[in-house]
């Protein structure tokens, strides 16, 4: 209870978003499989197969679905904020980029609890939410394309 | 599965780590936590400085995550709201032993050692003003955890409390500070 009487707002969990990545052979990635639960990381996702991407909430709905550009590259990153006396805040970024052409998705919490969808086509350092990843090495493979070795 | 991560504080010889997230932790005149805890408050000096005991602070990851934690930030509203006489100073620390903690050391109930590289040896850098750092321009930390690893990852943010002669007896106004990571 507050000096003055009232009580603080009690902040609610926020509704979370898990994926699911469309392969062109008709097959489905699920970052949570329905059947047995199990969680894989989006790093799993084999960018040579890769058709759609699609974020979804918790009853099944798709918030975003984004066809993917053979030759580009792919990346996505749950992106949380989590500060002392709050619960956490996230936010997820979907980007497809190649050496001349950047395309950034970022899904996000809007002020009545629902989801917000901006665009951007470069990365801001000063954005609270769409500022560089630190790359992992999936994020390098090409969308629609075998990795190929090069002899000399 | 999407990983559990939590802001803890460590204290003791051999760093014991205390879970905070979601909660308050004070910069008193003694190596512990405490959410409310008056028993050891920084003395307020005729002229100078005094200083809380360094708080020694790190993201612990207790489910492991699907792939990577990684991109590690840190950062404050950029607004001093503790009170007249009152700053805080930060560095992160990873140097040598127990990956750079230090167990912070002083007189209980009246100041702790004042945080510099040469008391600290596991500082980073030399502190600076924590409300630089803020969204826009926040401080990065090294570090990084994958599956199927759990535990304590990432640089320590160690920070410390700075009571002037100016300052006013009791409990400072509550401060917010942020954690900031991606996940793949």
């Amino acid at each position: 209870m507050r000096p003055n009487g009232s009580k603080p707002k009690v902040q609610k969990d926020q509704p979370l978003l898990v994926w699911k990545a469309f392969y062109r052979d008709g097959e489905v990635l699920y970052q949570v499989h329905p059947d047995t639960k199990q969680e894989i990381s989006s790093e799993l996702i084999d960018r040579r197969r890769l058709q759609s991407f699609a974020l979804v909430d918790e009853k099944g709905r798709t918030i975003l679905s984004q066809d993917i550009s053979p030759g580009n590259r792919f990346l996505f990153r749950r992106r949380t904020l989590q500060g002392l006396k709050t619960k956490p805040i996230v936010s997820y970024l979907v980007v497809q980029f190649r050496e001349d052409f950047l395309n950034i998705t970022l899904v996000s919490i809007d002020a009545n609890g629902g989801f917000r969808i901006d665009h951007f086509k470069e990365w801001d350092p000063k954005h609270p939410w769409i500022y560089p990843v630190v790359p992992v090495e999936s994020d390098s493979h090409i969308v629609g394309e075998e990795s190929r070795s090069v002899a000399t | 599965m999407v990983a559990t991560v939590q802001i803890q504080r460590f204290t003791g010889a051999s760093p014991s780590g205390t879970d905070i997230t979601g909660i308050n932790t004070r910069a008193n005149a003694e190596d512990a936590h405490s959410t409310a805890g008056t028993t050891n408050p920084i003395q307020i000096p005729a002229a100078g400085s005094n200083y809380s005991y360094w708080v020694s602070t790190r993201l612990v990851c207790t489910v492991t995550p699907s792939g990577t934690i990684n991109n590690i930030r840190w950062y404050t509203d950029g607004a001093n709201g503790f009170g007249t006489g009152v700053t805080c100073k930060g560095a992160k620390a990873s140097t040598g032993a127990d990956s750079g903690y230090r167990q912070a050391t002083g007189t209980p109930g009246s100041t702790g050692t004042e945080l510099t590289q040469v008391n600290h040896t596991g500082l980073d850098e030399a502190p600076a003003d924590v409300f630089g750092y803020t969204s826009g321009s926040p401080k990065s930390l090294t570090g990084s955890i994958s599956n199927p690893s759990t535990g304590a990852f990432g640089d320590y943010w160690i920070y410390q409390t700075i009571i002037g002669s100016t300052a006013s007896p009791g409990a400072t106004n509550a401060e917010t500070f942020y954690w900031k990571y991606d996940e793949t």
